[in-house]
């Protein structure tokens, strides 16, 4: 190992949290007023602010379900715990549900990890590619020469919680005590259409249909009558696409 | 390979750019202002779709772009993420900036992005390590890159080669040019305690294929004073100060206003875009006058 990789792997250990790690690389520093830990420092701070700004600007919903001082405190375990593995910080954060799934201070908002999914969902699908969607009556043709796909502007969530209703609060489009915590789950559908980012309930065949489609099982797609008036429906929503 | 030359004669006599950000698309479009180019940052881009890259690619059919890249790494010794340099470059083929550039700084360990411009001691094993990167970035690009003096807040005891040399050996070497940030020159002057403005008289100015100008932060710690380069206020009197002794000592650059941070209204940036035009043009004309 070169002499800067130890360096940099110690720094880097520094950053997120190990003090051990800082120790090592105060021998490295030069002092010049302030402690090597106190420049370290700049650098630790920097990492969790700049991280814990850019979860904050994905995840503005969520945030004001729990709070701004709720949100950042648990953000900032996070950015320790799950560095970045991109450059990229719009594709960082899709793990943070993950983290809420197991985070001490969230078992008592267990609904909070979906809504996360449910807010990733929408900051995806607001950057992805897009696809012309087809209409109705292509769909039998579509079938026959097996070229049916859903578009790429969409995703679906699937929740024991009612994902949606509670969105519907965090965004002020319903009133708090217009839904409790423990109604049944809900199907989200997040689609882009004419640039806007929509939030739609979807029923489980449909829902079934899309992992289907995820998973390349066309022929479980196409096994069942029923699925041909629910694949109408779905491009009628602008689901549906031809295969490139 | 053939690695072509970065092109400013695009940006026209008086190249003065600022930083692109989504609040400014809108007006861009509406009322073209007067702009020599805009400098947007790669990693922001690096999307499948969305509003982003529509704005983006109205706007570059009217303005030359500076693609400035922060994620690349050049100073890791684990070498470039191929996935990385990937995306880069097919920023570079979609939008053709006349400029593209990264920093003197690494940012990425055992394939952990840190999201900071980290700073590395200065010495033969750096020099070769950031060398190959450069080379392997080149390569990949086709085309010639500028990288960035860095901004410091410490500085190693393995460090023997200085600042400047350092640059100017990793330029010959690679072919690279020099984005030359004179805030930066100024924070880690001050940080570091040595002096900016010599700093200004040993650059060799013909390797500079762009100029920065940004804000800074000064913030006291336990009563040592530190300067931080937050690109979210006005340039400071001492930074213009020395980016006039740079014109005048290397004439006119392709120069940006940096403003990534409680980013104002755009009429700021255009005041500070015409100050910038404004100190070009009396060194020209100074120039001029000489020569009669």
């Amino acid at each position: 190992m070169s002499d800067l990789a130890r360096l940099q792997r110690d720094m880097k250990r520094a950053i997120l949290g190990d003090n051990q790690a800082l120790a090592n690389v105060d021998t490295d520093i030069v002092s010049m007023g302030l402690e090597p830990s106190q420049r370290m420092q700049i650098h630790r701070n920097n990492y969790k602010e700049t991280l814990t700004t850019s979860l904050k600007a994905i995840f503005p919903v969520v945030q004001a379900f729990v709070g701004e001082a709720f949100f950042e405190a648990a953000a900032k375990q996070f950015v320790l715990a799950s560095p970045p593995d991109k450059a990229q910080l719009v594709e960082y954060g899709r793990a943070l549900a993950d983290f809420y799934d197991t985070y001490e201070h969230a078992v008592s908002v267990p609904y909070v990890a979906d809504l996360l999914r449910l807010e990733w969902a929408v900051h995806v699908i607001q950057n992805s590619d897009e696809r012309e969607p087809i209409n109705v009556i292509e769909v039998d043709e579509a079938l026959s020469n097996m070229t049916l796909a859903i578009v790429p502007q969409m995703q679906v969530i699937s929740s024991d919680h009612p994902i949606l209703s509670l969105w519907m609060v965090g965004t002020g489009q319903m009133p708090p005590e217009a839904v409790h915590v423990e109604q049944e789950g809900q199907n989200a559908l997040v689609i882009r259409v004419d640039g806007a980012v929509q939030l739609q309930a979807i029923n489980d065949v449909q829902l079934e249909l899309v992992k289907s489609f995820h998973e390349g099982n066309f022929t479980g797609v196409i096994d069942e009558n029923s699925h041909h008036d629910e694949l109408k429906k779905m491009a009628e929503r602008g689901m549906l696409t031809l295969a490139a | 390979m053939n690695i072509a030359e970065t092109s400013v004669r695009s940006l026209g006599d008086m190249p003065v750019g600022v930083s692109l950000k989504s609040q400014y698309y809108q007006l861009v479009l509406e009322n073209a202002p007067s702009i020599a180019f805009f400098e947007i940052h790669a990693e922001n881009y690096m999307v499948d779709g969305g509003a982003h890259h529509r704005f983006l690619e109205a706007i570059a059919e009217r303005y030359p772009l500076s693609l400035h890249g922060v994620g690349m790494s050049l100073g890791s010794a684990e070498g470039i993420s191929s996935e990385h340099i990937k995306r880069f470059r097919d920023l570079v083929e979609r939008y053709d900036p006349a400029l593209v550039s990264e920093h003197l700084a690494w940012s990425v360990e055992g394939g952990h992005y840190l999201n900071d411009l980290l700073p590395f001691p200065l010495n033969q094993e750096s020099l070769d390590i950031v060398i190959d990167n450069v080379n392997t970035v080149q390569n990949a690009l086709g085309r010639q890159i500028l990288v960035e003096n860095p901004s410091s807040y410490m500085a190693f005891n393995s460090s023997d080669i200085p600042e400047v040399e350092f640059l100017s050996k990793i330029a010959g070497a690679t072919g690279c040019g020099l984005l030359f940030d004179v805030n930066n020159v100024f924070v880690s002057g001050r940080n570091m305690g040595w002096s900016p403005e010599e700093y200004i008289d040993s650059v060799d100015v013909d390797l500079i294929g762009e100029v920065h100008l940004a804000g800074h932060l000064v913030k006291d710690i336990d009563g040592v004073e530190l300067r931080i380069d937050d690109h979210g206020s006005a340039i400071s009197d001492d930074v213009w100060s020395l980016y006039e002794r740079l014109i005048k000592r290397s004439g006119s650059k392709a120069t940006l206003i940096e403003w990534d941070n409680n980013v104002p209204d755009f009429d700021v940036l255009q005041g500070e875009a015409n100050k910038a035009y404004s100190i070009m043009t009396d060194q020209d004309q100074n120039k001029f006058k000489a020569s009669a």
